[in-house]
């Protein structure tokens, strides 16, 4: 059986975090989840800077659940710097957000998004969302290949 | 003058006494004399009478000369001076010149006879000492010395009978007027009437033929030359239609060289007498003329001094003439007189038959025009009245006997004393009359009527009043027609002169280029700042230099021209010292006359001028009113919508972790505990419900709506798709219009509208009835009217238009959940696309929501 696929979350609320990782946990998906809390620890993870250096510790994930609002370096321009750089142009990023704004929409999606999620209120439609992404984004889709 | 105007002798229409020689001579004697005096009187200038002898110089001279002065001898002018069949020469002239040899003592040498002509050429040279038929010119004076006049002949006019009127050359325009070739009297009519159709001729005699024969109109001619010819040619159809201004003034004219030849002349035709003249006169003139209408008093004059005359002859015929000729000379009269009265019988029958008919139409006329007339003889003191008389006072013909009291009587009892003072007045002031207006009372219905009198009073010789002659018209119509005409003038004068509006009459010239003021009322006056004085006979264009610059004399011109009213509208004019605005209502009267009916507008044109003003401030204000406003309504709904959305993160960590709660650790809380989480997860549910909606109808703000053709058939089958699990939880039954016409709008908002309406309409049931809901529309203009219909629970009139309102809630979350958002957001959806909402609805007996939302364009 295939290595679970493992997940980036960037995310800058602690309390959103401990929510997805529950859910992974309660839907029972056994993926590596590495958290990100602001857009500057994403690309410095992604890019290996800082404290990512060592890529055997922390290797590059094969799909990214990315929060759009964040102080300091937002979404977006996390989105945008993947998009544009040659080795990580090709990584899943999947926009989780609590904006359904019509700009935020049209702006991930020019900038290469795969995919736009808007984080539900009530836990169960939480669960929901983490199971369709996992069956879909983990399980049944084909990831690109990254070299 | 009795005599002479009874006289049988023909006194024609003209006032002509005509003929001596055409009748019977020996009737006319006594008249020839009175003719003779009259002639004496009306000819001053000819001299008569006794004269101082010659003195002995004179006397010597004479007999000097005796048979040595040598006098012309000309011919062809009878009978003025002619020869006889002898050479021996005869007329007027000799009979003066032999009187003068007598008187003088003394003899002419006679010349050889020779023409007019050639003796004025001889005569000039000095070759004879004396014409003795010359008339006096400046030219003459020069190379002759003249006496007086011995005798002036007239020139007269003379026409055939036929022709009644009198005349003068003025008159003759239109006729051939025959005259004697290059004779003074030709010069004379040539020079003054040179507009008059001249037929020169030979003589006199042609002249006359020419007139008796039709081939010229009239002649003018020497009364003596004309009564011989005629005399002497028995011409029959001439007489004399009246006088000219030009008489031949006969002298005898002397060589300048000797006044003493001229002296003796002189003095010898002094010494002939009037009698020796009027010889002379009744010997070669029979045709006689006399213009009675030159002188007003010319039969009081002439009558009075004829009628001395008249009887001296009377005594002297009868001392004179034999008894017999007097018989003759009587029953010749009687004879004439017969025929006459004959002649008089048959003309007053025609008169009498004439007079009848007359009467007749004189009675018809007098009824068509209301007139009546009436006479009354102050001598047998009798009053007769017309036909007409009796049916203006209300009578049948000839009902009553006319009586001055009678027609009193129908007088008006307040006018009665005025009608009685006018006519007695002015029969005591012996005036010719009188008129006077009244009223009366009508006989047969005592109608109240006002006629028009008029009377005139015929005086006998010595000025007393013997008859007055009037007239009855009855002119109440005319009265009455006068009295409404006044009546109406004086409303519309007072409009002309009361009225604000300047209200100006103009005449035009016959180019229509000027314009005169007639009238201009004060209104007018004022506007202008001049008095009215200042305008009237003034052209407006001196008045109002300004006029032209306004258009308006352009306007005055075309309304001349055309006849068409205009409106000027309202423009400033303005001259050196007067300014303002000024509306002009331009006409045409039937007159011609050009009206121009006016009305200051300054100041509503300052008061316009003003609020044009305000409101561009106004809008000004208005337009930056409302862009603040939208910014911050922007800002608003940008807060809002922020804040909606923040409020999500902390609310999912609650709800988040409490659900998480619930499943893993309820077990481990006691029933209570249990209860206090259940209610936390319930509103952390209803918060973020809330949240939702807030954001949707914040977001709704936010969106740029689309104008498209939406189909509502589509909406609504979206609709029902998107509720289908309530449709069936619910029972509720349906009903959808087969066609519905498309609307304009955006697609996605007009399918959130009907979501929101059909998903009220399901919720709000009541509680033991299944929905029944009944969707419809109607077309209003360029509207669609569409209705949901249901069956529910109904809202209170006082809430229908605050469930439009955010927030606003009918009911508790217990018995109907619900933001309080979805109206709202379905209102907002509504205007945004230009369309209005609205709910008719009872409690118990369901709601109708109407929309309108406007019609799709049709292609």
């Amino acid at each position: 059986m295939m290595r679970p696929a493992s997940i980036l979350l960037v995310e800058d609320n602690p309390m959103d975090v401990e929510l997805i990782i529950d859910a992974f946990k309660e839907a029972r998906l056994g993926n590596k989840i590495q958290v990100a809390k602001n857009g500057k620890e994403a690309l410095d993870f992604l890019f290996g800077k800082g404290d990512y250096t060592d890529r055997s510790q922390h290797p590059l994930p094969d799909i990214v659940l990315l929060d759009l609002k964040m102080p300091g370096i937002d979404g977006h321009e996390v989105l945008r710097q993947i998009k544009s750089t040659e080795k990580l142009k090709r990584l899943p990023v999947i926009i989780l957000t609590s904006s359904r704004d019509e700009g935020d929409r049209a702006m991930s999606y020019d900038n290469g998004a795969n995919s736009y999620l808007v984080k539900p209120v009530s836990f169960d439609d939480f669960l929901k969302v983490v199971k369709t992404v996992s069956d879909y984004w983990l399980t049944l889709n084909i990831e690109p290949p990254m070299d | 003058m009795n005599d002479i105007n009874c006289c049988p002798m023909e006194i024609d229409d003209n006032m002509f006494i005509f003929s001596i020689g055409l009748f019977n001579r020996s009737i006319l004697i006594p008249v020839f004399f009175i003719l003779i005096a009259f002639f004496c009187v009306s000819l001053p200038s000819v001299v008569h009478g006794t004269s101082p002898p010659l003195t002995v110089e004179e006397r010597t001279w004479l007999d000097q000369h005796d048979g040595k002065i040598v006098v012309n001898n000309e011919s062809g002018w009878p009978p003025i001076i002619d020869t006889d069949k002898d050479g021996n020469p005869f007329g007027i002239v000799m009979d003066y010149q032999r009187l003068l040899e007598r008187k003088l003592n003394f003899k002419f040498k006679m010349d050889q006879p020779d023409s007019w002509a050639n003796f004025m050429e001889r005569f000039k040279k000095g070759e004879i000492d004396v014409n003795n038929n010359l008339q006096k010119t400046q030219e003459r004076s020069d190379y002759a010395l003249f006496t007086k006049p011995y005798i002036e002949i007239p020139n007269v006019i003379i026409v055939r009978k036929e022709i009644k009127k009198s005349l003068t050359l003025e008159k003759m325009r239109e006729m051939k007027i025959a005259v004697t070739k290059d004779f003074a009297i030709h010069n004379y009519i040539k020079t003054n009437f040179d507009y008059l159709q001249l037929i020169p001729f030979e003589n006199e005699l042609t002249c006359l033929l020419e007139t008796a024969t039709k081939n010229v109109d009239a002649a003018v001619v020497n009364l003596a030359v004309a009564s011989f010819v005629i005399e002497k040619n028995g011409i029959t159809n001439l007489k004399i239609a009246g006088n000219i201004d030009y008489t031949n003034s006969l002298c005898f004219a002397s060589r300048k060289d000797l006044p003493i030849l001229n002296q003796v002349l002189e003095k010898g035709l002094e010494l002939i007498t009037q009698s020796e003249r009027d010889a002379i006169y009744k010997k070669w003139i029979s045709l006689e003329y006399m213009p009675f209408y030159k002188n007003r008093n010319f039969w009081i004059v002439s009558g009075s001094a004829a009628g001395g005359v008249f009887i001296f002859i009377i005594l002297v015929i009868v001392w004179n003439r034999s008894l017999k000729k007097q018989i003759q000379l009587r029953t010749e009269k009687l004879e004439e007189i017969n025929i006459q009265l004959k002649d008089e019988i048959a003309e007053r029958n025609q008169v009498e038959t004439n007079l009848r008919s007359s009467e007749a139409l004189l009675s018809k006329s007098q009824s068509v025009g209301h007139v009546g007339s009436w006479q009354y003889d102050l001598d047998t003191n009798q009053l007769t009245w017309s036909d007409e008389v009796y049916r203006i006072f209300g009578l049948h013909p000839q009902e009553v006997t006319p009586s001055y009291e009678a027609f009193l009587g129908f007088a008006h009892p307040d006018d009665r004393i005025s009608v009685d003072n006018a006519y007695q007045g002015s029969i005591k002031e012996g005036n010719d009359g009188y008129q006077i207006e009244h009223r009366i009372i009508r006989h047969d219905n005592s109608e109240i009527r006002i006629v028009h009198e008029k009377c005139e009073h015929l005086k006998d010789a010595s000025g007393r009043i013997i008859r007055s002659i009037g007239t009855v018209q009855d002119i109440t119509d005319r009265k009455q027609t006068e009295i409404s005409l006044m009546k109406s003038e004086m409303q519309f004068r007072q409009v002309f002169e009361q009225i604000g509006i300047g209200i100006a009459i103009y005449q035009p010239n016959a180019d229509g280029n000027d314009f005169i003021f007639v009238d201009i009322n004060p209104a007018g006056s004022r506007m202008g700042l001049k008095s009215r004085a200042e305008h009237i006979g003034r052209s407006v264009l001196d008045v109002y230099p300004g006029v032209k610059e306004l258009g308006l004399f352009a306007v005055f011109q075309e309304v001349w021209g055309s006849g068409i009213s205009k409106h000027h509208p309202a423009n400033q004019y303005k001259d050196d010292k007067v300014a303002f605005w000024t509306d002009n209502y331009i006409s045409k009267l039937p007159s011609g006359e050009i009206m121009a009916v006016y009305e200051d507008v300054t100041l509503k044109k300052q008061a316009e001028e003003t609020l044009k003003n305000i409101n561009l401030v106004l809008e000004t204000r208005v337009a930056q009113r409302t862009a603040e406003l939208k910014t911050v309504n922007n800002e608003l709904e940008d807060f809002v919508y922020s804040i909606s959305h923040d409020l999500r993160a902390p609310l999912r960590s609650i709800s988040g972790f409490a659900q998480i709660i619930e499943r893993r650790h309820k077990s481990s809380l006691n029933e209570e505990g249990q209860h206090y989480f259940d209610n936390i997860i319930q509103a952390g549910r209803q918060m973020g419900e809330l949240i939702d909606d807030l954001l949707k109808f914040s977001r709704l703000g936010r969106l740029s709506i689309k104008s498209e053709n939406v189909s509502l058939n589509h909406v609504f089958k979206t609709a029902m798709e998107t509720l289908s699990d309530q449709i069936e939880k619910t029972g509720a039954r349906i009903h959808i219009p087969e066609e519905i016409p498309a609307v304009q709008g955006d697609l996605t908002l007009t399918t959130n509208i009907f979501i929101n309406l059909l998903d009220n309409a399901l919720k709000y049931h009541k509680a033991d009835e299944s929905p029944i809901i009944d969707m419809g529309f109607e077309v209003q203009d360029q509207y669609l009217l569409v209705w949901v219909k249901d069956n529910g629970i109904g809202i209170e009139s006082e809430y229908h238009e605050k469930i439009f309102k955010i927030f606003q809630r009918l009911h508790s979350q217990a018995e109907y959940p619900g933001t309080g958002i979805g109206l709202a957001a379905v209102k907002k959806a509504v205007q945004m696309m230009g369309g209005q909402i609205q709910v008719d609805s009872e409690p118990g007996k369901g709601s109708i929501f109407k929309t309108k939302l406007l019609l799709a364009a049709t292609a």
